[in-house]
């Protein structure tokens, strides 16, 4: 009621206004104009609001954008708005056709984030949210997800380890607490818990929004505490029919080769450092002068395994529907080959959004996404020396890689000089990367969800969602001269199959009473996964020829199978409430009771609240006027980390471990696969827990235009899962509890200008920053150090120590290299001393701490962190007229690399480093790089510091150009629009990291513990791609 | 209103969370989840346990890493560079506690002995639910495998931890030699009362389990190293003597005429074979192939003998079978492929090299399955090495003439009356080492000449074998000083090994240090 009194107050003021106003007769003539409203994309914008400035009268747009209006005299000016617009003023003049472009508010106050169960109008924000539109997450034409994210949100690291096609990046939203389980944050993709990203189109996503602070994750409970990376895919458009077509191609290759000596340089090393030995050169003079002068010819290896990757993608999208249904189609068909021969990704995807309107109060969603993925030799980016690239940059140079005739040469032919090589312990590189496999993944996930209007202010969601994948590898052993006979030969299958279940019911509540704003949530959700796989490996084929196809051709050597399940019922409620429109509370408690652990260890609690004041809306601030917005935030949440499936509370008797574990050929020499215990575990095992305090400011002046977010953290995870490292005369090498805690305490700042933003000329300019501090707190059971269980070996094995490359120490970040700290070079004069740990002069003098002369397991220390100090990234997009440049770069600051690749080409076996060149010689005692070991070559026995290298950068990690065509040729041809672009990745690197590119690790991704190894990581590419996008 | 809200809510939530979210309680799901406390249901659940305890003592004796701890000894040697430093450290009395070789093997002896311990508790549950011989048969497969890894562990590191329980003890203390030693006998005698297999009877029956003789062996094994160094009880004299002469009345052991028959892959299930560790050379992922052989012997060279060691090797049989030194390589013809494929690393390492694990590994040769895997067992105990400890016990008893009798029996079957070819050998009479051979026979002498004697046979016969008895022997009798002494303070070009850098007669340098991180990870262990 109060309602329509005040419109009729309006109404009757404005008609008064208008009677006074002409009987001034200022300006007798009023004249009418006429114009319509569009978006940048030429779409008509409906319900924009048209007001004359100094007046209370105007008009909104009709549902096709017209408007008509008014207006006495030419020096009217029209204020046209719309909510999540720029708003803008527009002088009549003489004009009676004004056609207006409005363009995105540069800080959308009013556009509604994805909260999880919910969305909230930005302004209402209390916790630490980052959000990526879709515009933004597609300015460089990306295949994935992950690339597109890049640099674009403060507090959210993105680092791409592997230049393997369809590899994921390894991402971290404010650090890492789980020192043995996954620190990758949660995806939700419409609602679905657990989704998976690496095979998401993404141009399906309209919008990604990034829960960081836990008082937002909260009401992820148990899942929540490596934060939540919300994905919202395509809203269908109602309207006509519109298609839009996109394709792309794309080149990469190497940024960088290894800097190697040449095979002559490498020869007379090698040379000397058996002279010094007091051995027989390895080399003859001829032979050395057979390279020389070209009658033999050095092979290099890693130009042999590798080729130029080519990339083509290519994605369909379709929109339209009327009032009652709307529907969004889209296909997408990529085939990345990558830089290493024999290497692919693809993935073709089909997507289907529908909405619709079932009833007055009753809404539809369905979507349905297929994707099938295939792919082959991409898991070798990893396993340092063992990976193809490690493989080939370690094969001498000397060796040629075919017989006369053309066949590959057997390696057990290749010369072993002297026994300089160990002629028998090198594959082939030309076989390592031959591939006789296929891997391939089909995924269908679909939800439904309903929303009621029950009336009274309450409405209710009820979401189905469901996913149902199915995974196969088939392959058949290729032969070669070393690790695998003929007889060895084995074809095998392995089927996977997994289904995802979630039911959700989201009841809300919301009402207005005076100046409070109340609303209510309340969730209940179930959610249920099983997975069961089945292999089977076959020897003594009867034949090749059939390669997988058929295993009835073999002899069972192995059969396998697996089978999970885990259920998980949750209830959560949720409140928001505003008073004014200043004050803004939030708070949330979920429960969460998991399947997979023991009955009395299943429920966890996890509530939040967070607090902001809208400062910008009181009086005295409003007042300055230059303030458009100002925000203070204050929140609390704790979340978990499930981490752990129902067997790993267990110890098991283990009938499935790996070849030689347990396998023996007890009669008449079959082997025959036993029993034997598992790894202990504590029974008792539960969730991890995290709980976070955050406190921020959101900031914005001239309009909006330019706007800044600074938030500061205080994290603390206890209860983290760890194997602990146990001795192993207890038979195991670990044994995994809820013990330590770790912390990250962090700030984050960003800004974002909108520089220029006029209808010919638009310049955006965002940066962003983030610091984060992780370290141990507590380790638990008086522990003050423990190493990592079952560490990736690298290629690398039987270190002194246990073969461990990092330690876990109480009051350091997680993952600390540890080893042997070099100190200098031992120098003439030092002989004597330098004997004592089997040196000599020019080779290295690392510190011994253990107060017993000689290197060994207690002299080892830090000597390095891979966790970076602090990141940032910046980026800008410019559009004149048709032209789009995209410019976005990302730095690091700080995080060390411990560069295996240059320790092993420096070692004594291999003495490849170009480094050689400026060696330690008597002649050239200042030298800082070593001479040839020729004693006990510590940097193969232990992790050494000299390899610690300052893994800072800054980067230009994409560069994209696009032109849009004008439109009236467009339409000419009868098409919407047609844009063409060219777009290049990792364009720039300035580093002082010696090694190919400082963002390659061949450590896990999903590991921290254990981080920043290069180990001839598969290298990462400059691509450069062009493609064409056109809309009907 | 009310009826639209009940249909707009009955039609979904029926329709849904009824259906698929379910009421009932949350399902601890532990369907493929198996469990010791569940496992041992019957008998036929006691074997595939058994098989994983010796599955992965043969993953501990594969390779040659075990020799890491015996490279103190006078009979092998490796070299600088290369990757070498593991084995290399107790040559040249330079122990540390962070020998990655020797971490491998405590490793894996210690997960052995805790899958001895966890079957052990879990199968006792069971007692009066299995038949009790059966059981206690399969028991005593766990104590003999534990028994004997403690055996090894004792003479390698002095005190070690020794947990007796699956359950973990973070915070242990070593347990004394002689107590570990005690559990090993204690252990063993189980096993000997216990066990049962076809091979106590038929030792051609090919058979992985140990027998009871192989626990008698092992026990006599374990009583002569009480006898000497650091504990030198001597009276267990009698004990060895009493146990060897028990497996040797018996007669179901004795020697192979062929030496090379329990080291090459058909022929190792024989009379002379008391213990090995089975290897067969299966196909992904059934494997438990032995590595001790080609590869980290012929192709990589990891160790060789030294000079002085081959030089004095007694001619014979079982020298050609075992060394090949850069006169032999000279002196072959190309045609002779064993010869031919040592010749590159004899003429690289300058070192004569260790031959009688090739079997199976060369290219051409008869058996030939891969360069450096093969399905050669991993001999632990032979007949010839229970006839070597009853003939010193006797002649420490002063029985020089019985003593006498099986020293020239091993030595006899070595020279094989001076043949050089396997062909030839086989050819000889059934147990021709019974008979006398004037060219290779004990001369006679004193009870001391005879043991003297005897440790020289045992030197050669049991060359490069896991259990590293001449160490053994050094050890105890306390000579590692006297036998390295020719190397002190010796340039390279001297000797024609490595430099020695610590002092062989420091007995800190007799004991392999236990690896530096236990002593991290349990302060307990340090002494």
């Amino acid at each position: 009621m109060k309602l329509i009194r005040n419109f009729y107050l309006g109404r009757t003021l404005l008609v008064l206004l208008i009677m006074v106003l002409y009987s001034l007769g200022l300006s007798a003539q009023t004249k009418t104009v006429r114009g319509s409203v569009v978006d940048d994309q030429k779409s008509p914008i409906p319900g924009a609001s048209i007001l004359i400035k100094g007046t209370s009268s105007g008009t909104i747009t009709d549902d096709k954008g017209n408007f008509q209006v008014q207006v006495s005299g030419n020096n009217a000016v029209l204020i046209v708005s719309f909510m999540g617009m720029e708003t803008q003023q527009v002088p009549v003049g003489t004009k009676t056709q004004i056609n207006v472009t409005l363009l995105p508010n540069a800080i959308g106050l009013q556009e509604v984030v994805a909260v999880g169960y919910g969305v909230v109008k930005k302004k209402d924000i209390t916790g630490s949210v980052g959000s990526i539109s879709s515009e933004k997450l597609l300015a460089a034409p990306v295949t994935s997800l992950d690339a597109g994210m890049k640099g674009k949100i403060a507090g959210v690291s993105i680092q791409q380890t592997s230049g393997a096609p369809g590899q994921e990046m390894k991402i971290r939203i404010r650090g890492a607490s789980s020192i043995n389980y996954s620190n990758n944050p949660l995806y939700v993709i419409d609602g679905f818990i657990g989704a998976d990203i690496s095979s998401i189109n993404p141009n399906d996503i309209a919008s990604i929004d990034i829960l960081k602070d836990a008082s937002a994750t909260a009401v992820y409970g148990s899942r929540g505490a490596n934060g939540v990376v919300l994905i919202t895919t395509n809203t269908p458009k109602k309207g006509n029919f519109k298609i839009s077509l996109e394709a792309t191609t794309g080149v990469s290759n190497m940024t960088n080769k290894y800097d190697l000596l040449s095979a002559t340089e490498q020869m007379e090393l090698m040379n000397l450092q058996d002279i010094a030995q007091g051995k027989t050169p390895a080399f003859s003079a001829e032979e050395i002068q057979a390279f020389k002068d070209g009658t033999k010819k050095a092979t290099d290896w890693v130009d042999l395994v590798t080729r130029q990757g080519i990339s083509k993608n290519y994605s369909l999208t379709a929109t339209g529907g009327n009032d009652q249904l709307q529907y969004y189609f889209s296909a997408n068909n990529l085939d990345e080959q990558g830089i290493v021969e024999n290497t692919f990704y693809k993935r073709s995807s089909i997507r289907s959004n529908i909405t619709g309107n079932l009833s007055k109060r009753v809404k539809m969603v369905f979507n349905t996404f297929g994707v099938h993925t295939s792919e082959q030799g991409n898991t070798q980016g990893t396993g340092g020396l063992n990976n193809p690239i490690g493989q080939a940059v370690n094969t001498p140079q000397m060796w040629a890689p075919y017989e006369a005739n053309g066949e590959l040469k057997n390696p057990r032919t290749w010369e072993s000089y002297g026994g300089t090589f160990l002629v028998g312990n090198y594959q082939h590189p030309l076989q390592k990367i031959r591939q006789n496999q296929e891997n391939m993944s089909d995924r269908l996930t679909s939800n439904l969800d309903l929303s009621v209007d029950l009336g009274h202010n309450f409405s209710l969601v009820v979401s189905n969602s469901g996913s149902f994948t199915s995974n196969y590898s088939g392959n058949r052993t290729l032969e070669d001269y070393i690790t695998t006979p003929v007889a060895n030969i084995t074809a095998s299958q392995n089927y996977g199959r997994s289904t995802n279940f979630i039911h959700s019911d989201v009841l809300n509540y919301e009402n207005k009473f005076g100046k409070s704003n109340l609303k209510v949530s309340g969730v209940y959700e179930y959610s249920k996964s099983i997975y069961r796989n089945m292999s089977g490996t076959v020897g003594t084929l009867a034949t090749l020829s059939n390669e997988w196809y058929n295993l009835s051709l073999g002899k069972p050597t192995n059969v396998g199978s697996n089978y999970g399940q885990g259920e998980m019922r949750s209830y959560m409620g949720r409140l928001n409430y505003s008073y004014a429109d200043k004050y803004l509370l939030t708070a949330s408690m979920r429960a969460d009771g998991a399947s997979n652990f023991l009955p009395e260890n299943r429920w966890g609690y996890f509530p939040s609240a967070a607090l902001a004041w809208r400062a910008s809306e009181e009086g005295f601030i409003k007042d300055l006027g230059w303030v458009y917005n100002l925000k203070l935030r204050l929140g609390f949440g704790a979340t978990g980390n499930v981490a752990v499936s129902t067997k790993d509370i267990f110890q098991q008797l283990n009938a499935a471990q790996g070849p030689n574990e347990s396998n023996y050929p007890m009669i008449n020499g079959a082997i025959v696969n036993g029993v034997r215990p598992a790894a202990p575990t504590d029974p008792n095992l539960t969730w991890e827990e995290t709980k976070q305090y955050n406190a921020g400011i959101d900031y914005a002046m001239f309009g909006g235009r330019l706007s800044a977010v600074l938030d500061v953290y205080d994290k603390i995870t206890d209860g983290v899962i760890i194997a602990t490292s146990i001795p192993r005369y207890t038979g195991f090498p670990s044994y995994t509890s809820n013990v330590a805690s770790i912390s990250n305490k962090g700030i984050e700042f960003a800004i974002t200008g909108n520089i220029i933003n006029n209808k010919q000329f638009t310049w955006d300019a965002n940066f962003n920053f983030s610091k984060n501090i992780n370290k141990i707190e507590d380790l638990g059971n008086g522990v003050d150090q423990i190493f990592v269980a079952n560490e990736n070996p690298l290629g690398v094995w039987n270190l002194v120590g246990g073969g461990s490359k990092y330690v876990v120490r109480k009051g350091e970040s997680m993952g600390a290299f540890y080893g042997l700290k070099a100190e200098r070079l031992w120098q003439l004069g030092e002989e004597a001393e330098a004997k004592k740990y089997n040196s000599k002069p020019g080779e290295w003098k690392y510190a011994d701490i253990d107060g017993v002369v000689g290197y060994s397991a207690q002299d080892r220390q830090i000597i390095g962190n891979a966790s970076p100090d602090f990141n940032y990234a910046f980026g800008t997009t410019l559009a004149y007229k048709g032209i789009d440049l995209n410019i976005q770069c990302v730095g690091s600051v700080g995080g060390q690399i411990y560069n295996f690749t240059k320790n092993i080409l420096s070692q004594q076996a291999f003495i490849q480093n170009a480094d050689y060149r400026n060696r330690w010689t008597p002649e050239n005692p200042n030298a800082t790089f070593q001479t040839m070991p020729v004693g006990n070559d510590y940097s193969m026995q232990y992790v050494v510091s000299q390899y610690v290298e300052d893994g800072s950068y800054f980067k230009v990690s994409n560069i994209t150009l696009g032109y849009t065509l004008p439109n009236d040729l467009v339409k000419k041809v009868k098409l919407g629009s047609v844009r063409i672009y060219a777009s290049a990745n990792n364009v720039l690197t300035i580093t002082n990291y010696s090694g190919l590119d400082p963002e390659g690790s061949s450590t896990p991704n999903n590991s921290d513990a254990q981080a920043g190894i290069d180990a001839f990581s598969y290298p990462l590419t400059r691509t450069i791609t062009g493609g064409i996008k056109v809309t009907f | 209103m009310k009826s639209k809200i009940l249909k707009y809510i009955g039609l979904p939530i029926v329709g849904s969370a009824f259906l698929f979210a379910g009421c009932n309680d949350l399902e601890l799901d532990t369907k493929a989840v198996v469990v010791s406390d569940t496992y041992y249901t019957d008998a036929s659940t006691l074997e595939p346990a058994i098989i994983g305890i010796y599955g992965r003592v043969q993953r501990a004796t594969w390779a040659i890493d075990n020799l890491s701890s015996y490279m103190g000894a006078d009979d092998l040697t490796s070299r600088t560079g290369s990757n070498k430093a593991p084995v290399l450290e107790a040559d040249q009395f330079a122990r540390t506690d962070g020998n990655g070789w020797v971490t491998v093997f405590y490793n894996d002896y210690y997960t052995a002995i805790m899958d001895c311990n966890s079957f052990i508790e879990g199968a006792s549950k069971r007692a009066g639910f299995i038949d009790e011989a059966t059981l206690n048969n399969a028991l005593a497969n766990a104590y003999f495998i534990r028994g004997m890894l403690y055996f090894r562990l004792a003479v390698a590191f002095k005190n070690v931890p020794m947990p007796l329980s699956p359950k973990i003890d973070l915070t242990m203390k070593r347990t004394p030699y002689r107590n570990v030693m005690a559990q090993a006998i204690s252990d063993l005698k189980y096993a000997e009362k216990w066990l049962v297999s076809p091979r106590d009877t038929d030792p051609t029956k090919k058979d992985g389990h140990a027998t009871k003789i192989a626990a008698k062996a092992f026990l006599a094994k374990t009583y002569m190293q009480l006898t000497g160094y650091p504990t030198n009880e001597t009276t267990y004299w009698d004990s060895v003597k009493i146990k060897t002469k028990e497996i040797i009345d018996n007669g179901t052991y004795s020697l192979m005429n062929d030496f090379a028959a329990c080291f090459e892959n058909p022929t190792q299930f024989n009379k002379e074979m008391i213990f090995s560790h089975v290897c067969e050379k299966g196909i992904f992922p059934l494997q438990a192939e032995s590595r001790y052989y080609g590869y980290k012997w012929c192709d990589w060279g990891d160790t060789y003998m030294e000079h002085k060691y081959y030089n004095s090797f007694p001619a014979g049989y079982r020298r050609t079978f075992s060394a090949i030194g850069a006169a032999d390589t000279a002196n072959t013809p190309a045609t002779d492929l064993r010869t031919k494929a040592f010749k590159v690393w004899v003429k690289d390492y300058k070192h004569p090299l260790v031959s009688k694990f090739s079997y199976g590994t060369i290219k051409g040769l008869p058996g030939f399955e891969h360069v450096w895997q093969s399905s050669n067992d991993c001999p632990a105990m032979r007949t010839s090495e229970v006839y070597l400890m009853y003939a010193e016990a006797c002649a420490r008893k002063g029985d020089v003439a019985e003593g006498a009798k099986y020293l020239n029996y091993v030595k006899r079957r070595a020279y094989a009356q001076g043949l050089k070819k396997q062909a030839d050998v086989l050819a000889l009479p059934n147990d021709f080492w019974k008979t006398d051979d004037a060219t290779i026979d004990f001369a006679g002498g004193s009870a001391d000449d005879l043991i003297e004697a005897i440790l020289s046979e045992r030197k050669y016969e049991f060359l490069g074998e896991i259990g590293g008895n001449r160490w053994l022997d050094l050890l105890r009798l306390e000579k590692v000083g006297d036998v390295n002494a020719y190397r002190i303070g010796k340039t390279v070009a001297e000797t024609g090994e490595e430099l020695m850098l610590g002092d062989p007669y420091d007995k800190k340098q007799w004991w392999t240090p236990i690896p530096g991180t236990e002593i991290t990870l349990n302060p307990n262990l340090a002494e």
